[in-house]
């Protein structure tokens, strides 16, 4: 409805002002938050996500890891006992789990390139904000550059 | 390719332990998502701001659909190594019974699966002497000739020539037993091989529209080609309660793999427990996103804005948080959006939108956010007992739009969308009384505009609305019922609500408008204003119609005296006193110049009309002691 877009536009301005002024306190502390030409930045959270980056990286590994496992008894695999030869399927199966294992790695390696670089951005809150851009976006992963 | 020995060899608790492997992947993949989403997303996007933040969230954001995508698709793969073991185990029970047969009757099993048997019978013309032995291969089919015992060549018809060694008959039969199986189970392996080949990865990091896209389609090949057997098993005929004893009698693998292969359906499905739906829709979100993306018509595009902006809130986390019970493309589009999770809330309200209303942009921002002003009204009305405030987006709104007149020669506000949402919304609300954990949870229905038809109508079916306790009727053009009483929750439950300049709720009759269309002044009526604002050219045609259809209202007031002032659009007036429900106070709001059809979207809104909020608030936690009434036209 017309009357309701306009409503929500409104809203939608004021909820934005509202946001800022009751912005609540980081729970846990850590460092306030700095205001440097307008642009707010706190350490904690960014310290934080560079925290389950790294976690995230270490149970990736692991998932792969039982994945191939998983595997063990299929043929192909070494010393699989035999029980699963004669099926195309499973020849097949062999690739589909080389193009996860290959994906879930780069996936893996996203995030071990994201803990330091949430990290360097943490402890660089008086850099000016373009140039932890910058570091953010030289991490290369694989052979790509991942950009945004 | 299999033979008779592969096949007897073939272990398949193997293949069960991959696909467990795949299981594993999805789950952890579910969990990692969720702590991207709401760990580091959520954390960094909410309280940095700067190019810096901008960046980080965008990475971040590519690696929680890296894991999204991973949890759907090797979710795909362990169905379909599920339905492969599954579907080899029947032709390899078949055979291993035809080879114990065979052992059992002395008869020797070639390698090309070619039985021989021993000499047997007594030939009456040769002394009683035995027929001598033979060997048979098995037919390619009950149809196909038999081949020669070495397999290769085909003889022409020898039906006529009947074998008297009567081992002839069962090894021929165990034959065919032995390649009908192979046959088989090489069959489905084919049709596994190609479900399978087309779950590979993508290479790299990139996820998009095409991804999606991609996942839908394997996700409905999945369900055509190897999990039918799982379909097949949901219980969409059997009441919520019924569904929800089903579901939670089914093992945590089960409920995994109808969540990865059967989201749309499970998500959709009273009964099911809430976070269980969030669950499903949540994932089912990205597919039935890119289909739409696909599909380059107006109405797929706006249901796409639509879905975007629910997912925009989904990722952006809310306070009490939003659930999404329901999500579809169907018709006009589905969506139900709770704030609080309804199955452990004490109180539930499921607000029921009207005319005008669709799965869209707006209906993602404005008609949503009335559920969110309802749960932030009754949170602080009752802040010691969780409510959970739903919309309840599961039919086809009237789509009325601004030059259409719904009086005299075109009806285009009929009761059938309504009469098709009432039985759906009370099932929806029977699934709410199954999976509420509470004795006895106080459940709201709310109505607004049309939705109070829909509201209504269920209300009067036989038992009334499931689980209802009170009910809530704002800017109603009327229910098809004369008094409160026939709402089956007692008069006295029924809260009804109107502003004086409210034109929705003064339209005249359906049965009495053909009269008033030529009353009406300046070529406009007050159904003008019933599509004033629900789509068309806006901007332009808003001070326009308001004007004429200030004028028509005019007009029909005017003539309004001379028919029956109890009656509406839709039947009895609900705020009037013939009707017999308590009317509570709202905001009279603003006339129709300049104030248009504002007057009709002001109910749930604290900051346009505080007084019909909190009435709402009150109703919606149980303290209807506590609102401000008003009297009844």
């Amino acid at each position: 409805m017309a009357w309701d877009e306009w409503e929500q536009l409104k809203t939608a301005a004021a909820e934005r002002t509202g946001t800022r002024l009751n912005q609540a306190p980081v729970p846990g502390g850590g460092s306030g938050p700095a205001a440097v030409g307008g642009l707010h930045h706190s350490g904690k959270p960014w310290q934080d996500a560079a925290g389950v980056a790294d976690e995230l990286r270490t149970s990736t590994n692991q998932t792969l890891e039982k994945l191939g496992t998983a595997h063990d008894g299929i043929a192909g695999a070494q010393g699989a006992s035999g029980g699963t030869e004669g099926l195309d399927s499973l020849v097949v199966l062999r690739t589909v789990l080389a193009s996860w294992e290959k994906r879930l790695e780069v996936v893996r390696d996203e995030c071990a390139s994201l803990g330091p670089a949430l990290r360097r951005t943490a402890s660089d809150l008086k850099g000016t904000d373009s140039g932890v851009r910058s570091q953010l976006n030289s991490v290369r992963v694989g052979n790509e550059l991942k950009g945004w | 390719m299999l033979t008779w020995q592969l096949l007897r060899d073939l272990d398949c608790s193997e293949i069960d332990a991959a696909a467990d492997g795949w299981g594993t992947v999805s789950n952890s993949a579910d969990a990692a998502r969720d702590r991207v989403d709401n760990e580091m997303t959520g954390k960094v996007g909410k309280t940095q701001e700067g190019e810096a933040a901008r960046a980080a969230v965008k990475r971040l954001q590519q690696l929680g659909q890296n894991y999204a995508y991973a949890q759907t698709e090797c979710g795909l793969v362990r169905s379909t190594l599920n339905g492969l073991a599954a579907e080899l185990r029947a032709p390899q029970r078949a055979l291993k019974q035809a080879l114990a047969e065979a052992a059992e009757r002395r008869f020797t099993v070639e390698a090309n699966g070619t039985v021989s048997y021993p000499a047997g019978g007594a030939n009456k013309y040769q002394n009683g002497a035995e027929y001598p032995g033979g060997r048979v291969a098995g037919r390619a089919g009950l149809l196909e000739p038999r081949p020669s015992p070495d397999g290769r060549f085909i003889p022409g018809d020898t039906s006529l020539l009947v074998n008297q060694n009567p081992h002839h008959a069962l090894a021929s039969d165990i034959a065919d037993r032995i390649a009908g199986a192979v046959r088989e189970a090489n069959e489905t392996d084919a049709r596994y091989s190609g479900m399978l080949r087309k779950l590979k990865a993508k290479e790299g990091l990139v996820v998009n529209s095409a991804t999606w896209r991609d996942a839908a389609e394997d996700a409905a090949a999945v369900r055509d080609t190897v999990a039918e057997y799982l379909k097949a098993d949901i219980p969409t005929e059997a009441a919520p309660a019924e569904r929800k004893a089903w579901w939670d009698n089914l093992s945590q693998e089960q409920r995994e793999e109808y969540l990865a292969v059967y989201p749309d359906v499970i998500g959709n499905l009273d009964g099911v427990p809430s976070l269980v739906r969030d669950e499903a829709n949540r994932n089912n979100l990205p597919l039935l996103m890119a289909k739409l993306e696909g599909q380059r018509d107006e109405d797929s595009q706006s249901m796409l804005n639509g879905l975007k902006a629910i997912d925009r809130k989904l990722q952006a986390g809310s306070e009490p948080p939003m659930l999404l019970l329901g999500v579809g493309d169907e018709g006009n589009g589905r969506a139900i959006i709770a704030y609080g999770n309804p199955d452990t809330a004490k109180n539930v309200s499921a607000y029921v939108p009207g005319l005008g209303t669709k799965l869209d942009e707006q209906f993602a921002g404005g008609t949503v956010k009335r559920a969110h002003d309802t749960a932030l009204g009754a949170r602080e009305a009752d802040p010691h007992n969780a409510t959970s405030s739903i919309v309840w987006l599961g039919y086809d709104a009237p789509q009325v739009s601004l030059d259409e007149i719904p009086f005299g020669e075109k009806n285009v506000m009929k009761e059938d969308h309504a009469e098709a949402g009432a039985p759906a919304y009370n099932e929806f609300m029977a699934g709410i009384s199954a999976t509420n954990e509470g004795a006895d949870p106080h459940v709201t229905a709310i109505g607004h505009s049309y939705g109070s038809l829909t509201v209504g109508l269920a209300a009067q079916q036989e038992g009334g609305i499931p689980g209802a306790d009170d009910i809530i009727i704002v800017g109603s053009p009327g229910t098809k019922a004369d008094h409160a009483e026939d709402l089956n929750v007692g008069k006295e439950h029924v809260f009804v609500g109107a502003a004086d300049n409210d034109i929705v709720t003064k339209l005249p009759n359906r049965e009495e408008a053909g009269g008033i269309k030529t009353g009406a002044l300046g070529g406009g009526s007050a159904g003008a204003v019933l599509g004033l604002g629900i789509g068309g050219p806006i901007g332009a045609a808003v001070g326009g119609i308001a004007g004429a259809a200030a004028g028509g209202f005019a007009g029909y007031q005017a003539q309004d005296a001379q028919t029956d002032p109890s009656q509406i659009y839709f039947g009895t007036d609900p705020v009037h006193k013939d009707f017999g429900a308590t009317r509570f106070h709202v905001d009279d709001g603003k006339p129709l110049l300049p104030g248009g059809v504002d007057a009709h979207s002001n109910y749930f809104n604290p900051r346009k009309d505080q007084i019909s909020a909190d009435n709402i608030a009150n109703i919606v936690v149980g303290k209807s002691d506590e609102i401000v009434l008003e009297k009844p036209r």
